[in-house]
């Protein structure tokens, strides 16, 4: 809260609760949508709409930001599309009877969140939040076998209210670990070479690269942060690339 | 949810509600990166009657015990071992050992809080299936267990801003992720009581501590186990049952008896 709460009025307290509400509903829809393969439909629901919003719309891993709904877009719904249509592909060379199903077949991608730490701009325009998943993203293959792993992350976003529609703005969803099921973690190198992390190798080749979290030293580079209460936006408090600690050094000072 | 309160009751009980999970949820993240000296210091009441009590073994009782527990002992744990963690990653010499010892994050999930009627007090329960990793240890291996846990906790307004005033946890079982049988390890544990008992660490745990640095010893004004993990003979638990609707925070509607 950006005042104590004896300083709101009915009207701001409930229209608080209402925003928090549909800002939680709104990154709760993109599980979903996320799982179900529905990441166009994403985009175009729960995504900003804006041309202002959607020039400096941002999507970061621990390996940097997608910047722009269109780099986005070329990340999170074609490249994944392709990867999924070349898999589909692959098991209908094996299993002809497959060639009516969609692509995504026999993979399941799920990220529930927990632990919402979410506030409310006090000229509640924008909102930031925090989530923690512990995940899975699983993709079968053409042999009929799979490859699984458990995935921790911190998932943190900037939304903006649009008309009175809450839509992410900034989308961070930062890595701690994956794990293999019923593999020990502790007999897991503690550096994997790129071409055998699976999240990092899905990530691609994004717009801004930069190392926004590293993951070997557990939370002691502290990003991203926690929200705290603020009365407005500012792009260099956000979840965005400029949000970052290292932003000047990576991208201004060079 | 008591029905019967008037619509300005009602919005400001909303809201409340949504800071009682803000908290906790602060309270998670600051802990997960094991600062410790920041929860306390800022989502904590500043009372004698504050409790924060472990269900295996003890309870501080007042917010300087939890002071001393939470920010002084845990503090002073990383800075015991760093030594041994620097000689295994040299690059690590000069940095911040809380956050570098492991990612305690005990997720919030299955939430169920009622406001007081009088908008003073907030009571909540949370299921916490979270987990605890590390990419670095001691011996140089990582870690990651579970870390299955009930949350009861009492919240107050304190001049407009909410914080803890009691909180239980009560750990259910801590095995390690996806390596271990736990059902097994419990049999095991019982039927071979001489070997170290488990309580809180798992197979995949932290390294074992240097004996030879001597620590600080942690302070607990109440003494005693009130919740039992995992065995094949427990009974039934319900610790922290989760809370009722009430009108004021008192003896009959609390998690600390006693100390409001």
């Amino acid at each position: 809260m950006y005042k104590l709460i004896q300083e709101y009025s009915e009207a701001e307290l409930i229209q608080l609760v209402w925003d928090r509400e549909n800002v939680q509903e709104v990154m709760n829809r993109r599980v979903y949508l996320s799982a179900a393969e529905g990441r166009e439909r994403e985009l175009g629901e729960l995504w900003v709409s804006g041309r202002e919003y959607q020039e400096t719309a941002s999507f970061g891993k621990n390996w940097g930001y997608y910047i722009g709904m269109a780099e986005i877009r070329r990340y999170y719904v074609d490249k994944r599309g392709q990867d999924m249509r070349k898999l589909l592909d692959a098991m209908c060379t094996a299993r002809p009877e497959l060639k009516d199903e969609s692509p995504g077949y026999g993979c399941m991608s799920l990220y529930p969140l927990t632990t919402p730490y979410i506030e409310i701009a006090g000229d509640g325009r924008t909102a930031r939040g925090l989530w923690y998943s512990i995940g899975q993203e699983t993709t079968g293959n053409p042999k009929g076998t799979a490859k699984a792993y458990w995935i921790f992350q911190r998932i943190a976003a900037d939304l903006v209210k649009e008309g009175e529609a809450w839509k992410i703005w900034h989308l961070a969803e930062i890595f701690d670990a994956h794990l293999e099921p019923g593999e020990d973690f502790r007999v897991q190198p503690r550096v994997l070479p790129k071409e055998e992390q699976p999240v990092e190798r899905e990530f691609g080749e994004p717009t801004l690269k930069m190392l926004t979290h590293d993951a070997r030293y557990n939370w002691l580079d502290g990003y991203p942060a926690m929200p705290e209460p603020y009365y407005s936006f500012k792009s260099s408090d956000s979840y965005g690339p400029e949000g970052h600690p290292h932003y000047y050094r990576e991208v201004l000072a060079k | 949810m008591n029905r019967n309160l008037r619509l300005a009751e009602r919005i400001r009980n909303a809201a409340a509600t949504q800071e009682a999970e803000n908290v906790h949820a602060r309270h998670a993240y600051l802990h997960a990166c094991g600062d410790g000296s920041a929860e306390i210091a800022t989502i904590w009441y500043k009372s004698p009657k504050t409790i924060w009590s472990h269900g295996f073994f003890a309870t501080a009782v007042g917010w300087n015990e939890i002071w001393y527990n939470h920010a002084v002992y845990n503090d002073a744990n990383p800075i015991c071992d760093f030594p041994a963690y620097m000689l295994q990653y040299p690059e690590i010499a000069g940095k911040d050992p809380r956050p570098l010892m492991c990612i305690a994050m005990h997720v919030l999930a299955n939430e169920i809080i009622e406001v007081a009627d009088d908008g003073n007090t907030a009571r909540a329960m949370f299921l916490t299936p979270g987990i605890l990793i590390s990419h670095i240890n001691s011996n140089g291996l990582k870690f990651a267990e579970w870390q299955w846990e009930r949350y009861g906790a009492d919240f107050i307004c304190d001049n407009g801003k909410w914080c803890f005033y009691h909180e239980l946890v009560c750990p259910d079982h801590v095995p390690s992720f996806d390596s271990e049988n736990y059902a097994a390890s419990s049999y095991k544990e019982l039927t071979a009581r001489e070997e170290t008992e488990r309580i809180g660490e798992s197979a995949g745990g932290f390294a074992p501590k240097n004996e030879e640095i001597p620590r600080i010893p942690g302070k607990f004004t109440i003494q005693g186990c009130i919740h039992k993990k995992f065995s094949p003979i427990q009974p039934v638990q319900n610790t922290v049952p989760w809370p009722e609707p009430y009108s004021t925070l008192d003896d009959a509607n609390s998690y600390a008896p006693g100390y409001n």
